[in-house]
């Protein structure tokens, strides 16, 4: 599917919850940004900032309280949760900072796991290829449980791009990991979205990561500005 | 601390009430089944108590014929006894009354000698004892049966014994409940003559009932009177009449009592899912308390405090269910204990005040029992583990196959326990039994674990949702497990049903020959009392289609001490394979020998070639065993002798009952409408052969009635198993289930994988539980049965029958994972949080 125009596009969006106490919080406040197909956009900020609203938002988990959020074209807005759902199936790809791979599961089974999901069954040659590039085709049918951090986040990467998501969504994908690792795993995203031609969207603490990114933008007390 | 469990445990009502509604329902319906079935147990020992009170009042000994009636001379013996204060005579009846309806309810006819010091309890007008001597038929009724017949003062009413009538009148009101609780209220006192002469035979007497002189010793008068009387008389304390009905009941009583067992130890199961949940979710809630000072035992406490509550809730609810079990089963269960045992009916169920404590007890074990595993690992927990996430999964799935090696130890104990005792411990059968039913949780990891690991993963949906059982080691296999054991208990008391039932059909088969059963409402209960007159007889044997009569003469005769029933049948009438035998040869019963039934013939561990040695008429006779029948028409035991050789040792007596077989082609039901139409007015129940064995079999379903309910608890219980280990499932795995949401899933998809796991509990379950039935039915089969009740039974798989329950219960499995399918479903993807998977 072709799509004119950005991949995702923030229009003066903005996220509301309302406390028990009857006060009403503004976790995004009249956010704009888009993304282009090919392009890396990464968001800083500190911890309370909005960033995973604004990544629940953008992966269409949420909808906002005001404004509009497009992807591929579409108003989420106007979605319903399956369609929403099928639409982040189909299109998107996330990394979380803690990994999210089912203990239970081999490596293997937790990057064709979006397949399944998709009852798609022709998957298999391209989780194989994945997890070459990753260097984890010899561990494939170890249990995720059994890997290490850096292991566990390069799977995760894979269980992302499986699907050759038009947009993949990464939340701190190095924060729960050491220096050395970090730098590793981050060339390895980057590559890898290069290599797929995908738009990458990450939040980061890292400026040095950030610094890898097309674009830079930074949140704070919900509201978006340049770095 | 008590505080803050108070706020915590209304926290915990609020946020997982669907959990604690379940547990209360596995608890209470575990504790409703046991209360249940004491109750009825109770009540049944107690009527016969009752009736025994009531009717001997403080007698210190009681003196019952073995022949099976004493002739009257033997009252101013007994009085000219060293030691006997006073003694009074009772005849003792039960007749039908006479309301149109065949043998509908009996009366307990006693007839007692005024004068003597028998303490009625009158209540009312002072009786006039010249009209209860001179009126004929003046009877004192309860109050209670004055009001459910709708009699007053005056009123009179028919009761017939055997063939006879007698008509009666309310003379007096006597309310033997007030002296005794239990006691029948269908007990009729009269004078002991007027008994004797209206109903039954005078010179004859039942029982005379012994007070002894102040200061001398009971067991002097016992050996005075056995000396006395030798083999004619049994002489009994009180305590050793009702531990006799108690011995007699005992199988009976323990079988209903082991299976509501089951029920309990079914609810344990809920009890420690829910336990385990509440650990998993308060896991950081006790960390923190811990790091801020708290110790092991508070924080154990605070857990004991929410099963004890669970617990107590659990009794206050299943106390009530269990007295509703008991009231709506007890006229069957009472039917069985009048059929099979010849004992009193239950009138009324009373719990007295110590009952609630036992439930309460019973109850508060068995949650506690359930938490106790989870508990006490709790205590073990130190605080850092207890703040960090732990992942209880990984130490179940390695405890799995330690857990299997001890499941397959108990089965070879079971095995073991089987070979070494035999026939020599009764209670062998249960405890092996016992121990195959506690071997199933410790089976069912490995087995679930090694089942699921072989289902290949292509797709998401009910498949992913079976595959994952064997990956939440932690939460499911207890359910599978309470459901396995469910089961097991269904499809080993079905299994041992059915086989009973087949049984039985083909033993009514091979016994039930003549077209026509002819006996007397009264012959139930009142058996050698209920006579059919030799007129009667002869308007019988005149019909045209008559071909053969076969007459039988029934009594209860004594054999070292224990009561069986003795028939005397017509070995003339020339009538083909009469017995369905399990040893011998009928042929030697023309030449004076006997048959012994099955369960007689266990009991009193006798063989083809020995003797039967019973009381007599001039003493002790002993007759040769010549065959050993199948016999499932009571657990008394019976034997069979020729009527001829039946007169020559116990002189000649009545006919109770005959069998009538017609010319060929001669229609059995026009023919019994024919007798009835010339017989009427004439207390008499003539049946075809078809309505006998039809009754027969009514009979047998009446008495496993009550199985089938409790195995019916038991599952409901293990459905409601699945459904809390479900909901407990996503709950705790709602990170888990955020994530495929996350990755894209929809709804339908997690209500589906929920489903799957639903289903596969089910499937898993009825695995494992119809191997363990399957065992289970053999040791309730060749092991219980033959132990208890002496009964050899044919071992039938009712295949049909299972797969339809089996098929129930996938669908009640189902239809008990929509609830979580539908939690689990409903978990938004931003339920990702900082959270282990």
């Amino acid at each position: 599917m072709e799509i004119e125009g950005p991949i995702l596009a923030f229009d003066t969006v903005s996220k509301h919850y309302r406390h028990p106490s009857g006060e009403v919080l503004k976790a995004l406040d009249e956010v704009s940004f888009s993304i282009a197909a090919g392009k890396k956009l990464a968001i800083t900020g500190r911890s309370g900032s909005g960033k995973s609203t604004l990544l629940h938002l953008a992966a269409a988990i949420d909808v906002p309280s005001a404004g509009k959020v497009e992807l591929l074209g579409r108003d989420v807005s106007h979605l319903s949760d399956r369609e929403r759902t099928l639409l982040r199936r189909d299109a998107i790809g996330l990394v979380f900072q803690f990994f999210y791979l089912l203990p239970h599961l081999t490596v293997w089974e937790n990057v064709v796991l979006p397949a399944w999901i998709a009852s798609d069954s022709g998957s298999d040659e391209r989780a194989k290829h994945l997890l070459e590039r990753v260097g984890l085709a010899g561990q494939a049918e170890q249990e995720a449980s059994k890997l290490s951090g850096g292991e566990m986040q390069r799977v995760a990467i894979c269980r992302a791009l499986l699907r050759k998501p038009k947009l993949l969504l990464a939340d701190e994908p190095t924060g729960n990991l050491d220096d050395e690792n970090s730098g590793k795993v981050m060339d390895l995203l980057m590559n890898l979205v290069d290599e797929e031609d995908g738009a990458l969207l990450y939040v980061t603490h890292s400026q040095e990561q950030a610094a890898q990114a097309d674009e830079l933008l930074r949140l704070h007390g919900g509201k978006l500005e340049p770095a | 601390m008590i505080r803050y469990f108070l706020r915590a445990a209304r926290t915990q009502l609020k946020s997982g009430r669907t959990l604690f509604l379940l547990s209360l329902l596995g608890v209470a319906l575990g504790v409703a089944s046991v209360v249940g079935i004491q109750i009825i147990n109770l009540n049944a020992l107690g009527a016969f108590r009752g009736s025994m009170r009531a009717v001997s009042g403080d007698a210190d000994l009681t003196i019952v014929g073995t022949l099976p009636v004493l002739p009257e001379a033997v009252y101013p013996e007994v009085l000219a006894t060293e030691g006997v204060e006073a003694a009074w005579p009772l005849y003792r009846i039960d007749v039908a009354l006479e309301d149109g309806v065949e043998g509908s309810i009996f009366l307990e006819l006693i007839g007692v000698d005024f004068f003597t010091p028998v303490d009625v309890p009158w209540e009312g007008p002072e009786v006039d004892f010249s009209e209860a001597l001179s009126r004929p038929g003046w009877v004192a009724v309860t109050p209670e049966l004055a009001r459910e017949q709708g009699w007053k003062a005056g009123d009179g009413f028919t009761v017939s014994l055997g063939t006879r009538k007698a008509e009666l009148f309310v003379g007096a009101l006597s309310n033997f409940l007030e002296a005794s609780p239990f006691a029948s209220p269908r007990l009729v006192v009269m004078d002991i003559a007027q008994a004797q002469s209206l109903l039954g035979r005078p010179g004859e007497l039942h029982q005379i009932d012994v007070k002894l002189r102040e200061g001398s010793s009971r067991e002097d008068a016992v050996s005075r009177l056995r000396e006395r009387f030798g083999e004619r008389a049994l002489i009994e304390t009180p305590e050793q009449r009702e531990q006799q009905a108690s011995d007699l009941l005992s199988a009976f009583r323990l079988n209903l009592t082991a299976l509501s067992l089951i029920s309990l130890f079914v609810g344990g199961f809920l009890v420690y899912s829910s336990t385990q949940a509440s650990l998993v979710r308060r896991r950081r809630e006790f960390g923190l308390l811990r790091s801020l000072g708290a110790t092991h035992r508070q924080v154990f406490y605070l857990l004991a405090g929410d099963v004890l509550m669970l617990g107590a809730l659990g009794v206050a609810v299943g106390l009530p269910l269990g007295y509703l079990i008991a009231r709506t089963n007890v006229s069957r269960v009472s039917a069985t204990i009048s059929n099979l045992y010849l004992l009193e009916e239950i009138h009324r169920l009373e719990v007295p005040p110590w009952f609630f404590l036992l439930a309460g007890v019973v109850g508060l074990a068995g949650a506690a029992l359930g938490a106790l595993l989870p508990a006490l690992e709790l205590g073990r927990k130190d605080t850092r583990s207890l703040l960090a996430a732990f992942n209880l999964h990984e130490r179940v799935g390695r405890a799995a196959p330690w857990l299997f090696v001890a499941g397959v130890a108990l089965i070879a104990a079971a095995g073991s326990l089987y070979v070494l005792t035999r026939d020599r411990w009764r209670s062998a059968g249960f405890v092996e039994a016992f121990l195959l039913i506690a071997a199933i949780p410790l089976l069912t990891p490995l087995l679930v674990q090694l089942a699921t690991d072989r289902i290949p993963l292509r797709s998401f949906g009910l498949r992913y949702g079976l595959k994952g059982l064997g990956k939440q080691l932690q939460t499911t296999p207890i359910a599978i497990a309470a459901l396995a054991v469910a089961v097991s208990m269904v499809v080993g008391v079905t299994t041992m049903v059915s086989s009973f039932r087949e049984t039985l059909s083909v033993w009514i088969g091979s016994t039930i020959r003549a077209d026509i059963y002819v006996t007397t409402p009264s012959f139930r209960r009142a058996r050698r009392e209920a006579v059919l007159e030799s007129s009667v007889l002869e308007r019988l044997t005149r019909h045209p289609a008559v071909e053969h009569v076969d007459r039988l003469r029934q009594f209860f005769a004594y054999s070292d001490g224990r009561r069986f029933s003795l028939a005397g049948i017509d070995m003339s009438v020339p009538i083909d394979d009469r017995f369905a035998l399990l040893s011998g040869d009928p042929t030697a019963v023309r030449e004076g020998a006997v048959l012994v039934g099955e369960p007689l013939a266990r009991k009193a561990g006798l063989r083809v070639g020995d003797q039967l040695v019973m009381a007599g008429p001039e003493g002790p006779l002993a007759f040769p065993i010549a065959g050993i029948y199948y016999d499932y028409s009571s657990e008394l035991g019976s034997a069979f002798m020729d009527l001829k050789t039946m007169e020559r040792n116990f002189g000649r007596g009545p006919i109770n009952s005959v069998a009538l077989y017609l010319s060929a082609g001669a229609d059995a039901e026009a023919v019994v409408d024919e007798l009835k139409r010339d017989l009427a007015g004439v207390p008499i129940a003539i049946r075809s052969n078809r309505r006998l064995r039809e009754e027969a079999l009514s009979i047998f379903e009446q008495t496993f009635a009550i199985t089938r309910l409790l195995r019916h608890m038991s599952l409901i219980i293990a459905v409601c198993g699945v459904t809390l280990s479900l909901v407990v499932l996503a709950r705790e795995r709602a990170a888990e289930l955020a994530l495929y949401r996350a990755l894209g899933a929809q709804r339908s998809q997690l209500f589906r994988v929920y489903l799957g796991k639903g289903m596969g509990m089910g499937l898993s379950g009825i695995a494992l539980g119809s191997l363990a039935g399957i065992a289970f039915a053999l040791v309730l089969i060749y092991v219980v049965n033959r132990a208890f009740f002496g009964w050899t039974i044919a071992v039938h798989w009712p295949l049909g029958l299972l797969m339809r329950q089996n098929a129930v219960i996938v669908l009640a499995a189902a239809l008990a994972s929509l609830y979580p399918a539908w939690v689990a479903s409903g978990t938004p993807a931003t339920e990702l949080r900082r959270e282990d998977l």
